[in-house]
């Protein structure tokens, strides 16, 4: 059914070094400056404390919660969706942001289910 | 972004050298004088790593004489079940972390009275350990939108969500939050709802509920290798367990919305049919084809959901903390799960009693169930009705701040699969790896 399509690391790969921006560029977005956050390489940082401090100031935006049936070997793809829910409402104009999990090595050498999102969300 | 799956910013690795310290020091004051009478047998802190491995469920440590500490059992969990994770999902700032490490409960003495972290003065360091571990990491989608992802704890045996200090800080720097909570309605939905949203002081504006065609007709007992295959009947049976999900989150007064997350075997009649099934329930329902076409497939589902998060929402709380822990678990099961009946074993039987002895009564229940049914049953599909809740053992997680439900046979140790997916996995030697989804 996925067959015509590349694996989701690839397409993880593929994509990354073209489309990803330097992260400061991400804070920019939410109105942190580069002192706001510390940046771990170039698209991974830490919100540090002033840009906590900061933004709590701020009033809170709307909150959606993405919850999912009981999951089956057939796949629901919940972090998937929320990932495109998201891209989906930053493509209509809104100002979205996600807030997820870290995910497990646990899991991540055992099943699938690696909380990141699959195919072109994630 | 593949790192996010591998070691990322250290955070699981500073949580599980943070467990493994204070598992440690417990170890240590045993071994030099024991002076808080703590009996070895009844030490409920265990040590962590963030591995399936289930050789370590059940471990015999200290042997080898008296210059190698006292023997006793211990046992391993893993690093997202371990309370420190919780903990560190739950606290504000550093000073709320601190104190909700003193409070940890860690063993009881010979004459059965609580021992806490801050007995043994060690609360300081174990949150110098987690300072960097409790900022939130900021990265980003494909499409560029940010994503803040912190904290991890597992839904079935945790409370499923990310940090409470990611949820505000994303509520605070943009406009809509999407957040996730673990598993099922059942799990991560209902945690999220009474022991989360309290805690963030802002409960959700619109649920979304995600179901695909395929898992529906797996619940209606369509066998995993014809999915791929039209089948109506099927599907009509599955959505029994879509509609209790809408329903339970129905109880929480918070507009619900159902996205159906398209595959391409999904056939024109079935999405008729489930439209039509999710009308007559009285459910916004919108297909959504992200995985082929990101944000172009969500367009509507967006729409829709921004409407849903405009109405009013009235939010209610399933149960009151101050509730006893029985009626608590009851509330639940009952109304979530579906249980007619709740039964205890003699030791969550004794446990009880201890809650109350300790004044422990009072705090939100957190129960851990199988993710796959309703019930406690994985094999219990679709929607199991009186059915009997089985309680095994209530665990008290004072600094998380809730009571630890275990029912049926979960494990806070998970093991591999027969072919684990660390088979299909390598890196070249430009450092390019494969077989990691």
């Amino acid at each position: 059914m996925q067959m015509s399509f590349p694996s989701d690391i690839e397409i993880a790969q593929i994509n990354e070094h073209d489309k990803m921006k330097n992260i400061n560029e991400i804070a920019a977005k939410l109105g942190l400056t580069s002192d706001d956050v510390e940046q771990y390489g170039h698209f991974k940082a830490k919100i540090a404390s002033s840009g906590i401090r900061k933004a709590m100031k701020n009033d809170d935006g709307k909150l959606i919660l993405v919850t999912s049936i009981n999951p089956t070997p057939a796949g629901e793809g919940k972090s998937t969706l929320a990932i495109g829910l998201a891209d989906s409402l930053q493509a209509i104009g809104k100002k979205s942001i996600l807030a997820l999990r870290e995910p497990s090595l646990g899991p991540v050498m055992g099943m699938k289910g690696g909380a990141t999102g699959g195919g072109y969300a994630k | 972004m593949e790192d996010i799956n591998l070691h990322f910013t250290g955070d699981m690795h500073a949580l599980t050298s943070a467990t493994n310290t204070l598992a440690a020091l417990i170890d240590n004051h045993l071994h030099q004088g024991n002076q808080l009478n703590i009996d070895p047998r009844r030490i409920i802190w265990k040590r962590a790593l963030d591995i399936n491995d289930r050789a370590l469920r059940n471990i015999t440590i200290g042997l080898g004489g008296p210059a190698n500490s006292i023997p006793r059992q211990d046992h391993f969990e893993i690093t997202v079940a371990s309370e420190l994770m919780a903990v560190l999902c739950l606290s504000q700032d550093l000073d709320d972390l601190k104190e909700r490490i003193a409070n940890i409960l860690i063993a009881y003495t010979y004459d059965k009275k609580p021992i806490y972290v801050r007995d043994l003065h060690v609360e300081g360091a174990i949150t110098m350990l987690l300072k960097d571990a409790l900022k939130p990491n900021l990265v980003q989608t494909l499409e560029n939108t940010p994503a803040i992802i912190h904290g991890g704890p597992f839904a079935n045996i945790a409370h499923g969500c990310n940090s409470i200090l990611a949820t505000k800080l994303a509520m605070k720097l943009g406009d809509y939050t999407i957040t996730e909570a673990g598993f099922g309605a059942d799990l991560g939905g209902e945690k999220f709802m009474d022991i989360v949203a309290p805690k963030l002081d802002h409960a959700p504006n619109a649920i979304v509920i995600v179901a695909t065609i395929r898992a529906l007709k797996y619940n209606g007992g369509q066998a995993l290798k014809n999915l791929e295959n039209e089948d109506l009947n099927a599907l009509n049976l599955g959505f029994k367990n879509l509609k209790r999900h809408v329903q339970n989150m129905r109880y929480y007064h918070v507009p619900v919305v159902v996205a159906i997350n398209k595959f391409a075997t999904d056939t024109d009649n079935e999405i008729k049919l489930l439209e039509t099934l999710c009308d007559e329930l009285g459910v916004e329902v919108q297909v959504a084809d992200i995985h082929h076409h990101g944000s172009k497939g969500g367009i509507e589902l967006a729409k829709m959901v921004v409407k849903a998060a405009d109405k009013d929402a009235n939010y209610t709380r399933l149960y009151e903390d101050a509730q006893p822990t029985i009626e608590k678990i009851d509330t639940i099961a009952s109304e979530i799960y579906g249980a007619n009946n709740v039964g205890y074993s003699p030791k969550a039987q004794r446990q009880l009693q201890t809650l109350k002895d300790n004044v422990w009564d009072d705090l939100p229940v957190c129960i851990a169930k199988t993710q796959y049914s309703l019930s406690d049953d994985p094999k219990k599909l679709g929607s199991p009705r009186d059915f009997t809740l089985h309680v095994k053992e209530l665990v008290p997680k004072l600094g998380a701040g809730f009571i630890v439900v275990l029912t049926g046979s979960i494990l806070t140790m998970p093991g591999l699969p027969k072919e684990p997916a660390a088979l299909n996995m390598d890196v070249d030697n430009d450092g390019r790896i494969s077989g990691l989804f």
